[in-house]
């Protein structure tokens, strides 16, 4: 049954390719002069020249149009000198002729010749030693390489400027050239998708040099949905981050390079661990409960994307995939760029291609690097017994005056149980600490949970092709202890890619990876959380008898109570994550007649994690309470693994029609099924050096669950009028398991279209526009990132949860289900702008987009009674707004041989608005969706503020004042407005009847983007990326927990509206501190005194390399050889006092806490400093 | 023409592609998530039938919460911990008669769990009409569906009454308030809710949602096997209702609409006739240990071999719901670590130990022969005074239950132990109560006899004058912290006493009541809609 759709799908495909592929055999006999293919880029299968046949009847044409002619036909490119060609004129007629036959025919009589240089043909000269026509000439030779390509370029187009004359390179990059004897010629080298070059010769006979890519190149070949485009066809919206722009970052996952690359793509990472979660948002959130992260595909392959992990660490599942191996991101935007993803694709699609074998003798990349990092920045914290002691008492007698209930400024008030001398039963007293151990320690838990990081990376990788293959390996190992003490990452890969043309209508490919992880973890709560909150200055790491001070508390009735001794939990504790992850594709494409792709591919993503976490007996004594069984030591062995299998059949057919029409047809289907599966095992009783426990306390085994299942089918038509005016029209439609039947298949369409205005006659007329080209897009898209099952009325048996009665398991009702949902879908509108100015040496790209996200996903609470776990339905319901400008520009600033500038800015405003939310009769203003201090209601930011405002201290007893909310007004219309009256939240918590929607400070910058500047001094160069945010706010509930005194709580120095608090208490300032009450009320507020500008511009990525001339690499057997120094995240300048305003909550991702809260921060791991010094070299 | 003829193969390929695909959509399934309509087998109804129990024996629930708010309203107890009324649990206020303005609280905790008890139980019986769960050629009865749809349906039954019941007396005017019975009841919905517009539906009236419990109840009682038996069923279903579970809920509902023929006749068939109890009381100096203090499943737990208890909720230690120091019934109730000297000083400012103790009240109305009597002398403690001198009747004296807990018996009293929800006596009890309002004083004095002897009191020999006021002291003795004073005296029609919430300083403990004793129908006895619920159900109604 379940096969049955897969055959359902092949039929489908095969009914349509027999009937194409009949239609177009006819064709190709009967009117095969009409047949032109397009000359497909890179990836296009190159057919032995003696299976190229040729049929062509032309009448005194220029030769460059005849070749032109013969390129469309051949599906080669053919490199010379156009000056030289579109002079001669030729008559040709020829019906089915190889095309080297026709080759010869045309170049022996202007004493040329051609030579194969894998897709590519090379016409140069027959010899260049040929008896000098002119009297005073000399020949010029040299070699030129490329800054990607150290090794030589072939069919580099070498002409003397203002003559006639040229040449092209051949394999090795070599040329030779006459040139006319004197102080004048100039060299002019030019090769698509390089920068041009003009070198005077002077009196040299040696002219090498080296080309340097050009990025922005139109004529470049961009990687599309389901295939690739050239640039100047491209209507959509797309972002592109290249190779060597992944590799300067030191980051284990390819997808932090991306921050401050992209215009409008905002990334951040969990701060500090190593492979940890990153959050993506492409053009804002637009949901609200469902995951707002992009859609990723690897290799045509929608890849697990959500985060996951162990111990309170979200990991980065694209940690598992090397960022060497990566040959580039795309971001697909706007609909039209990512409608064929359909269903998924309302967040933008992230593309990643992996490298390909390049043609040519074998190439070997070895690279080596190595660095440390450390923590970005660094909090105050009150940091010694004493003082933290004396505020603790001073606060405490504040209270009388506060109008708390007065306490007894006496450390046994003061101090947590399990603590002080003489506080527990004489059995556990020496385990305590006396008062003057207290107050004379000084003990620094931040240096003891945090340490300076190492890193190190070793790659290897080898590329060789040939005429029929092509094969790409690598492997590579990095080794990495995070900056906190208990985390290490260690990752080994391995990729082959492999394609193989034994015909020259069929291809065949693999692109295989295997990774392995090794991740070991210490939940930071227990260590670098520990250390801010209840890790107290005054604690001992250890008491005089050499014993762990307040390992496990010491409480009563033998329960666990945790103690706050980071160090000794480290030491008892042990979680390692074993991790492997093999994405693969092979693919199999067909070219029957000219024109016409026919492709197939499977993909398989496995993802396998072994989980062993460990409670040592110390950790988990015998005889605890809490124990399943008797305690004595405690593991959890899980292993999961998820299997997603997809298919992609695509057709594509390309034709142009009469000189000005060309047409590309693009239709295919697809399928998408994951499985998971998931094994629990909990022992206790565990035995000295082992990894689980001889008491089974509980197993929970779930074997192969099938999760989701899509099913797809998808169009796309290109056209182009003239090359100047495109369009292109995609259709997909998507079914998806997890909606009921009856809604559960969608259709998103999309058009756009664009004009090249530059090919305009009129333009001709402004020589400083280079290339101009408007864009326009409209279509929808759809988001179904919700819960597997969340259509279905279910139960949840999960073999231990809190349905237990008797001792046994039972399930949970979990959720009513809604047999009415349906996708989340997104209407976007972009216009766009793409321009070269000045000789191409300026460059950028303008949209501007409007994306309204209508159905949304949204978790609607229920509240809790009635009768469900999940108290929520998943409904569709209300809408947000996205709306933007971005603008990036490439501009090339200097350019000699010596030394060259260039700068990429690109710089994004995204605009988020709730449009509207669930409402009825019965509620007098619509569903206000709160997820902590953040809110989503019509007229604000998705997860705007929403919290009490902070009005002051009373001058008179130091308390927190507060403004009043209007209740009456609230309960009718939902705003929030003041009475004019306050209410003294250190006495009292009414926060739940006093929030406030803040205006205008809103966790979303107002802008954000990056400056990227390379320098190249002959052969140093330096990168600088610097990355920005401007005018997004922070709320720090670690510093609001902080702030207020409090039963084993640690302070921060300097304290809002307080100052520092450890001078005040050194000097006896009782004014500043009696703002410092003990325990107050306003301690669980969350109000707008911990709320924060978190503007910031940080130094993202620095580097400076030092590449050895090639003559000089030559002469030692290399191809390349260079050396490098990165630093990450150098710099940071901002007026955040926190931790770091670069800000992401450890937790994950995907859920409503990461949409509604992006700006939350709790005692979160800043980002790292790296420094990284590097070795490449290639031979 | 061919173009044509493309599209009508791609069209009729596409066609017949995406009908093929529903069942390739179909396919998906989860080991975790039962879904409502996969549920095929016995094992599947047991295990939503073991989350339909696990929702009432929650201690936020039946094992908790709802012996908790049948004496803090009533006037047995009263505050012991003064941190208790100072930093209002939500509980205290309960006690004060403040809950009122709790959107959430106490009485919604037990709201919550009692709905995904009787959640529960409404997708069984939904799952068992629609004939889904079919068994075919089985040969072991366990796992037979034609032998085990009466119990299921029984079960699923008898939870849903327990819970609607419940909540009616917490969320409604008690019955008789109005003529009719036509005042709003629970908030508990009769069917399982599948959609969004399901969330809509209207509270039912007091008369009719008793009507629904007694059907439920009767087809409970012809449905639930007698006891367990092992032929039949997994151990692991053991401590499960039977019959008389649904019996004797019956007979508190007929109670409760002060039904006394009726409930005299449930009362007969759930003890027997005569004065050998189908339920023997167990011996006076046991009732600690074999009542209060049994844990998991033990020899008689919904056995042939009967003692007191009639149903309990089963708790195992380390499989159970919530296993903690938290536990309401601990907290509320249980001493578990001996007050100092100097705290005992002044028995008006503790604080610590648990959040109640016996009332000044209590103490007068049992007034207990405490020579004798095993409840006083084994159930409840009475060590802690100011000095050792300090009279029994002094407020100095503290009177703490030793029946949910003590904080030295194991197994971790009050926590995993397990919750009697309905013992003999309390029905030997009200048979006695309900024959002497019939007069049938013979009847009456013989069952009241059996609970006094059991207790170590000398049996009464003749009636005395006010038998039924002889009855309703004996059951004040005998049920005290079990939450059902406040029912009882909602039955009677009588006011409650402010009992030690005169003693509170400044009468704060009954400020909100004007410190005179409490109608037996009023508001301040009555649990508000939780606004969260209104907000959501817009048929719902508030209280007043």
């Amino acid at each position: 049954m379940r096969y049955r759709c897969l055959t359902l799908l092949t039929l489908t495909l095969g009914t349509f390719l027999s009937a194409t592929q009949l239609v177009a055999q006819r064709r190709t006999a009967h009117h095969s002069d009409l047949v032109r293919a397009y000359v497909a880029a890179v990836d296009t299968p190159v057919r032995p020249t003696r299976d190229v046949r040729i049929s062509l009847s032309v009448q005194d044409q220029p030769l460059n149009q005849i070749l032109k002619e013969i390129e469309r036909q051949s599906g080669y490119s053919l490199l010379y000198s156009t000056n030289r060609f579109s002079s001669v004129r030729r008559s040709i007629s020829v019906s089915n002729e190889p095309l080297t036959q026709v080759l010869t025919g045309l170049l022996t009589p202007l004493n040329m010749q051609f030579e194969l240089a894998g897709r590519q043909i090379i016409l140069r000269e027959t010899s260049p030693n040929v008896p000098a026509v002119a009297a005073v000439e000399r020949t010029v030779n040299g070699r030129v390489t490329a800054t990607d390509s150290p090794d030589g370029i072939p069919g580099v187009n070498v002409s003397v400027k203002g003559t006639a004359r040229g040449t092209v390179t051949d394999r090795a990059g070599q040329y030779s050239l006459s040139v006319p004897d004197g102080a004048g010629p100039v060299l002019v080298f030019s090769f698509v998708g390089y920068e041009p070059q003009e070198v005077a010769v002077g009196g040299q006979s040696m002219v090498n040099v080296v080309l340097t890519p050009d990025e922005r190149a139109l004529s470049e070949v961009q990687v599309v949905a389901f295939g690739e485009q050239r640039t100047r066809d491209v209507t959509g919206s797309i972002a592109s981050v290249k190779a060597a722009d992944i590799r300067l970052n030191t980051a284990a996952s390819p997808d932090v390079a991306l921050q401050g690359r992209a215009a409008g793509v905002q990334i951040t990472q969990a701060g500090g661990t190593p492979g940890g979660a990153v959050r993506i948002n492409v053009r804002g959130v637009a949901s609200i409960n469902s995951n707002s992260q992009p859609l990723i595909v690897i290799d045509g392959v929608p890849v697990l994307s959500a985060a996951f992990g162990a111990g309170g660490v979200a990991m980065n599942p694209l940690a598992e995939i090397n960022p060497n191996d990566i040959a580039s991101m795309e971001i697909l935007k706007d609909a039209s760029a990512s409608v064929l993803f359909g269903s998924r694709a309302a967040n933008g699609v992230i593309l990643i291609t992996t490298k390909k074998g390049t043609s040519g003798k074998p190439k070997f990349d070895v690279s080596y690097e190595q660095g440390v990092s450390s923590a970005t920045n660094r909090v105050d914290f009150v940091d010694n017994g004493a003082d933290l002691l004396n505020i603790y008492k001073q606060s405490a007698r504040n209270n009388t005056l506060s109008g708390l209930t007065p306490l007894a400024p006496n450390l046994r008030n003061l101090l947590p149980t399990g603590i002080l001398q003489g506080t527990l039963a004489p059995g556990i007293d020496s385990q305590l600490a006396d008062s003057t151990t207290l107050y004379n320690s000084r003990t620094n838990w931040l240096d003891q949970v945090l340490r300076q990081g190492r890193y190190r990376q070793a790659s290897v990788s080898a590329s060789v092709g040939g005429k029929k293959f092509s094969l790409y390996g690598s492997g590579s190992f990095r080794d990495e202890d995070g900056i906190v003490i208990g985390q290490s990452f260690q990752r080994v890969s391995g990729r082959l890619n492999a394609s193989f043309t034994p015909v020259s209508w069929l291809q065949a490919g693999v692109n295989l990876s295997a990774n392995g992880i090794d991740n070991q973890t210490v939940p930071l709560g227990r260590t670098y959380q520990s250390a801010l909150s209840s890790s107290l200055p005054a604690y001992p790491v250890q008491l005089a008898n050499g014993a762990f001070f307040n390992g496990i508390a010491n409480g009563t009735n033998n329960t666990i109570g945790l103690g706050t001794n980071p160090v000794f939990y480290r030491n008892n504790y042990y979680n390692l994550a074993h991790t492997f992850r093999s994405t693969n594709t092979a693919f199999l494409q067909l070219k029957p007649v000219a024109g016409l792709t026919i492709r197939s591919e499977v993909g398989l993503d496995y993802q396998r994690t072994k989980n062993d976490e460990l409670q040592n007996q110390t950790l988990f004594p015998a005889g605890i309470n809490g124990a399943e069984q008797g305690g004595n030591g405690r593991a959890v062995n899980q292993v999961v693994t998820n299997q997603t299998v997809n298919f992609n059949n695509t057709v594509e057919y390309a034709r142009t029609l009469g000189k000005n029409h060309s047409l590309k047809i693009l239709a295919g289907n697809s399928t998408q099924s994951t499985l998971s599966s998931n094994a629990n095992y909990i022992t206790e009783n565990v035995p000295d050096g082992a990894s689980r426990g001889t008491d089974t306390a509980r197993s929970v085994v779930f074997d192969r669950q099938l999760s989701f299942r899509f099913v797809s089918f998808f169009g796309r038509a290109n056209y182009a009028y003239k090359d100047r005016y495109l369009a292109e029209v995609s259709l997909r439609t998507d079914g998806s398991s997890r909606f009921g039947p009856g809604k559960r298949w969608a259709t998103f369409p999309s058009v756009s279209v664009g004009w090249v205005v530059s090919d305009e006659a009129f333009m001709q007329a402004i020589p400083a526009v280079n290339f101009l080209k408007l864009r326009a897009s409209y279509g929808l898209t759809g988001n179904a990132e919700i819960g597997n099952f969340a259509w279905q009325r279910v139960f949840t048996y999960v073999g231990y949860n809190a349905a237990i009665y008797g001792g046994v398991q039972g399930g949970q009702f979990t959720s009513l289900g809604n047999q009415d949902l349906s996708w989340e879908s997104t209407r976007q509108t972009n216009l766009g702008l793409d321009f070269r100015l000045l000789g191409n040496r300026i460059s950028g790209t303008v949209d501007f987009y409007n994306k309204v996200s209508d159905g949304l996903l949204l978790d609607y609470s229920l509240g809790p009674l009635f009768g469900t776990i999940n108290n929520v339905i998943t409904i569709n319901l209300g809408s947000v707004r996205n709306r933007g400008v971005e603008f990036s520009f490439n501009t090339r600033n200097i350019e000699t041989k010596r030394f060259s500038w260039e700068t990429n800015f690109n710089i994004a405003r995204n605009e988020n608005r709730v449009l509207s939310t669930y409402t009825a009769s019965f509620l007098n203003s619509p569903f206000q969706f709160i997820s902590g201090p953040n809110i989503a209601t019509p007229g604000y930011p998705l997860g705007n503020y929403f919290m009490a405002q902070f009005a002051g201290f009373d001058p008179q007893t130091g308390n927190e004042l507060f403004y009043e909310r209007d209740r009456s007004v609230f309960a009718n219309t939902g705003e929030t407005v003041r009475t004019g009256n306050l209410w003294d939240g250190t006495v009292n918590n009414q926060a739940g009847n006093n929030n406030f929607i803040i205006q205008d400070r809103t966790p979303y910058p107002v802008f954000f983007g990056g400056l990227n500047n390379t320098f190249r001094f002959g052969p140093i160069d330096v990168s600088a990326l610097i990355y920005f945010q401007q005018g997004n706010w922070i709320y720090d509930q670690g510093e609001r927990a902080q702030s207020y005194p409090f039963t084993g709580q640690t302070l921060r120095r300097t304290i809002p509206g307080v100052g520092n608090v450890q001078a005040a208490v050194g000097q006896n300032d009782n004014a500043a501190l009696n703002r410092l009450v003990w325990s107050s009320n306003a301690r669980t507020i969350e109000s707008t005194r911990f709320l924060h500008d978190g503007s910031f511009a940080r130094l993202k990525n620095v580097q400076i390399g030092y590449t050895l001339p090639y003559e000089v690499a030559k002469k030692i057997r290399m191809r390349s050889l260079r050396i490098y120094a990165t630093g990450q995240n150098l710099l940071t300048f901002t007026k955040f006092r926190g931790w770091d305003p670069e800000v992401f909550r450890n937790g994950g991702a995907s859920d409503a806490q990461a949409n509604l809260g992006p700006g939350l921060t709790n005692n979160d791991l800043p980002q790292v400093r790296t420094i990284v010094f590097g070795i490449n070299f290639g031979f | 023409m061919t173009t044509r003829l493309i599209l009508t193969c791609l069209l009729l390929a596409l066609l017949t592609g995406l009908t093929g695909c529903e069942k390739y959509l179909d396919d998906v399934s989860s080991k975790t998530l039962i879904q409502a309509e996969n549920v095929r087998t016995v094992q599947e109804l047991e295990i939503l039938t073991t989350g339909a129990y696990s929702g009432i024996a929650r201690n936020v629930a039946f094992s908790g919460n709802a012996l908790a708010i049948g004496e803090l309203f009533g006037d047995l107890v009263g505050i012991n911990n003064a941190n208790y009324r100072n930093n209002p649990g939500r509980s205290s206020r309960v006690y004060t008669y403040t809950h009122r303005e709790e959107d959430y609280g106490f009485q919604a905790e037990f709201l919550q769990w009692s709905t995904f008890g009787l959640t529960n139980a409404n997708n069984v019986l939904e799952i068992l009409r629609s004939g889904q769960v079919q068994t075919p050629g089985e040969t072991n009865p366990r796992l037979d569906i034609a032998r085990q749809r009466d119990r299921f349906e029984g079960e699923a039954r008898f939870v849903r009454a327990m819970c609607v019941f419940e909540q009616t007396r917490l969320l409604a005017y008690p019955w008789g308030h109005t003529p009719d019975n036509s005042q709003p009841g629970p908030i508990a919905s009769f069917q399982s809710l599948a959609a969004f517009s399901d969330l809509a539906y209207p509270r039912l009236s007091v008369k009719v949602a008793y009507d629904s419990v007694l059907t439920d109840l009767r087809r409970a009682e012809r449905l639930l096997p007698e006891n367990y038996d092992p032929a039949l069923h997994l151990p692991d279903y053991q401590p499960r209702a039977n019959k008389y579970a649904a019996l004797a809920l019956m007979a508190r509902v007929y109670a409760q609409q002060d039904n006394v023929d009726s409930c005299l006749a449930v009362c007969n068939r759930l003890l027997g006739a005569g004065s050998s109890y189908r339920f023997p009381l167990v011996a006076g100096n046991q009732m600690l240990a074999q009542l209060f203090q049994r844990s998991g499943i033990t020899a008689t737990t919904n056995s042939p071999t009967r003692d007191e208890v009639i149903f309990e909720l089963v708790n195992v230690p380390g499989r159970n719901v919530q296993t903690n120091n938290a536990a309401n019934l601990r907290v509320h109730y249980a001493l578990q670590t001996p007050y100092t000297a100097a705290q005992l000083a002044n028995v008006n400012t503790l604080t610590s130990g648990p959040n109640v103790r016996m009332s000044q009240w209590f103490k007068t109305l049992a007034s207990f022969d405490r020579t004798r009597d095993l409840r006083y002398r084994t159930l409840i403690d009475t060590t802690q005074a100011t000095t050792a001198a300090t009279i029994w009747s002094s407020p100095n004296r503290l009177w703490f239950t030793r029946k949910w807990g003590t904080g030295t018996a194991a197994p971790a009293s009050g926590v995993n132990t397990n919750v009697v929800q309905y013992r003999s006596a309390e029905f030997i009890l009200l048979r006695a109560e309900m024959n002497a309002r019939k007069s049938n004083t013979a009847a009456a004095l013989s069952d009241l006899n059996a609970i006094r002897q059991r207790a170590g009191l000398p049996a009464l020999t003749t009636a005395p004058a006010d038998l039924a006021g002889e009855i309703k002291t004996e059951r004040v003795r005998e049920l005290v912290a079990e939450g059902q004073r406040t029912y009882d005296l909602k039955r009677r029609k009588e006011a409650i006493d402010p009992a030690d919430r005169l003693l509170s300083p400044g009468n704060v403990d009954c400020a909100a009541t004007g410190c005179i004793p409490v109608p037996w129908n009023s508001r301040f006895t009555v649990f508000l809609v939780p606004q969260t619920y209104l907000d959501r159900n817009p048929l719902a109604v508030q209280n007043d």
